[in-house]
C-alpha cells in the first residue's frame, strides 16, 4: 500500500500529520475549517490526491447502504442468541416430523448414485452420513426379511426386504437381469386393493444385474440395483410387491 | 444450519428489517422461515454455483410479501409497504451489494465501525461525533479513514471493487 499514513493506527495522538483527513474529507464529514485545511494540504500532497482517487470509489456504495437504512442502528443488527434456537428447534422438528419423506429422498439419492458415478455426483448422500450411498441401501436390505421372485415372462429377479417400523414398512429392494433404459417404480399392494408407491428409480442402458456367471470380467451393470423406501402398510396388510416402468409396464411381482 | 446460519443470518436480517420498516420481531420470523426452507433444500442449493445468498433473499422476499398480504385480508391493519411494485430483479441485485457491504462492515474493528456509524451514517461531522464519543477529533479522524482503509481491501475480497 503506498498510503500516506502509518500501518498502526495513530501511534502519536500528538503527531497528527493531516494526511488521515483524507477519509472524512471523502466521506463530506469534516466541517467547514478542517475541510479547508485539508484543500490546502491537498494541493501540495501527490499521496493524499491519489488515495483519495481510490477512497472516493467507496462513497457511491456507503452512500447506497446509508440511503436503504435511514436508522443507523440497522446496520448493526444482529440476530439474538434466541434466533439460533428458534432455527435449530425447526430443524430437529423438521427431522422428526420428516423422517418418512427423508427416507424416500435418501431412496433417490441412492438411486441416483447407483444409476450411475456422473448423475450422482452432485449428490453425496448427506442425509446417511455413515455409508456410501449405495452400501446403504444394501445394509438395510441385508437386515430385512427377504422374498423375492424371478418373472416367469421378463426375467427380471426382485427380491424385497423388508423391516416393521412405527410408520409403516421398511422396503428394501435388490433388483437384477433387467436392461435399460427404464424408468421404474416399487408399489405395495395391499390386500385391500389399495396401492402405495415405495420408491422410483431409472435403469441405465447398461442395466443391472446382467453377470451371466460365464466368468467374463465384471463390468458395469453387472451389479444388481439396491434401493430402498417406505410404505405407510403394515406388513401383514401387504399382499404383494410389484415392479413396473412408469409407463405402466409389469417387469416383476413378489408375492407375500 | 449453523454455518448457514452463522454465515448469513445477520446480512439477510439486515435485508429483510429494511423490507418490514425495521420491524425487528417480523424480521427475525421471516429470517427464521427463509434459513429454514433453506435448510429443507441444502442439496439442491449446494449443488448451484456461487453464493446461496440470491436464493435466501427471493426467498425472504416471498415471504415477506406473503406475509404481507395476509396481513391485508385483515381489514383492521394498515400497512405500509408496496413492495410488488419494485422490480425484483433490480431489487435482489441491490440487496446482494448491499449484504456485501454489510459484510465488508462487519469485518472492522469495532472502534473502526462505530467511526464510520458515528459520522457518515448519522449525518455527523467528525468533531460533532468526537464530541458524542467523547474522544479527540484526531481519534475520529484517523478510525474513519483506516475505516474506509479496511472497507475498501475487504470489499476487493468479496470481488466488489470501488
Amino acid at each position: 500500500m503506498n498510503g500516506p499514513a502509518p500501518d498502526h493506527e495513530h501511534p502519536h495522538p500528538h503527531r497528527d500529520d493531516g494526511h488521515t483527513a483524507v477519509g472524512p474529507y471523502a466521506l463530506g464529514v469534516l466541517d467547514e475549517a478542517d475541510a479547508a485545511r485539508f484543500e490546502e494540504h491537498l494541493a501540495d500532497c501527490p499521496r493524499c490526491a491519489a488515495e483519495l482517487d481510490e477512497l472516493m470509489g467507496l462513497t457511491p456504495l456507503l452512500a447506497e447502504l446509508k440511503e436503504s437504512t435511514p436508522d443507523p442502528a440497522l446496520l448493526t443488527a444482529r440476530p439474538g442468541p434466541e434466533l439460533l434456537d428458534r432455527v435449530l428447534d425447526d430443524v430437529t422438528a423438521t427431522r422428526r416430523a420428516g423422517r418418512v419423506r427423508r427416507l424416500c429422498l435418501v431412496a433417490a439419492a441412492v438411486a441416483l448414485i447407483v444409476a450411475g458415478p456422473f448423475a450422482g455426483a452432485a449428490l453425496t448422500a448427506r442425509d446417511v452420513p455413515d455409508h456410501s450411498g449405495a452400501s446403504a441401501a444394501k445394509q438395510m436390505y441385508e437386515e430385512g426379511d427377504k422374498t423375492g421372485a424371478v418373472d416367469p415372462v421378463t426375467k427380471v429377479d426382485a427380491t424385497v426386504s423388508l423391516q416393521n417400523k412405527p410408520w409403516g414398512t421398511h422396503v428394501a429392494l435388490k433388483l437384477g437381469n433387467v436392461k435399460g433404459p427404464l424408468a421404474c417404480d416399487l408399489v405395495a399392494v395391499g390386500r385391500n386393493g389399495q396401492e402405495q408407491t415405495v420408491t422410483t428409480w431409472a435403469v441405465p442402458a447398461s442395466g443391472y444385474g446382467l453377470d451371466k456367471g460365464d466368468g467374463s470380467p465384471p463390468k458395469w451393470g453387472a451389479e444388481p440395483l439396491y434401493t430402498h423406501g417406505g410404505a405407510a402398510f403394515e406388513r401383514g396388510d401387504i399382499a404383494r410387491f410389484e415392479v413396473r416402468t412408469l409407463d405402466g409396464k409389469h417387469l416383476a411381482t413378489v408375492k407375500m | 444450519m449453523r454455518s448457514l446460519y452463522e454465515e448469513h443470518a445477520g446480512p439477510l436480517l439486515a435485508f429483510v428489517l429494511r423490507l418490514v420498516a425495521g420491524d425487528r420481531q417480523r424480521a427475525e420470523d421471516v429470517v427464521q422461515e427463509t434459513l429454514l426452507r433453506a435448510w429443507r433444500n441444502a442439496d439442491q442449493l449446494r449443488g448451484a454455483a456461487g453464493s446461496v445468498r440470491p436464493w435466501l433473499v427471493t426467498v425472504a422476499r416471498r415471504i415477506v410479501i406473503d406475509n404481507h398480504r395476509s396481513r391485508q385480508s385483515r381489514p383492521r391493519e394498515v400497512d405500509p409497504g408496496p413492495l410488488e411494485l419494485m422490480p425484483a430483479a433490480d431489487e435482489i441485485d441491490r440487496a446482494l451489494r448491499l449484504m456485501t457491504i454489510s459484510d465488508a462492515l462487519g469485518d472492522l474493528s469495532e472502534a473502526h465501525r462505530e467511526a464510520l456509524i458515528e459520522t457518515y451514517f448519522k449525518g455527523r461531522t467528525v468533531s460533532e461525533a468526537a464530541q458524542a464519543l467523547g474522544v479527540p477529533a484526531g481519534t475520529v479522524r484517523s478510525r474513519v479513514f483506516y475505516a474506509l482503509r479496511s472497507l475498501k481491501l475487504s470489499l476487493e475480497e468479496r470481488g466488489v471493487t470501488a
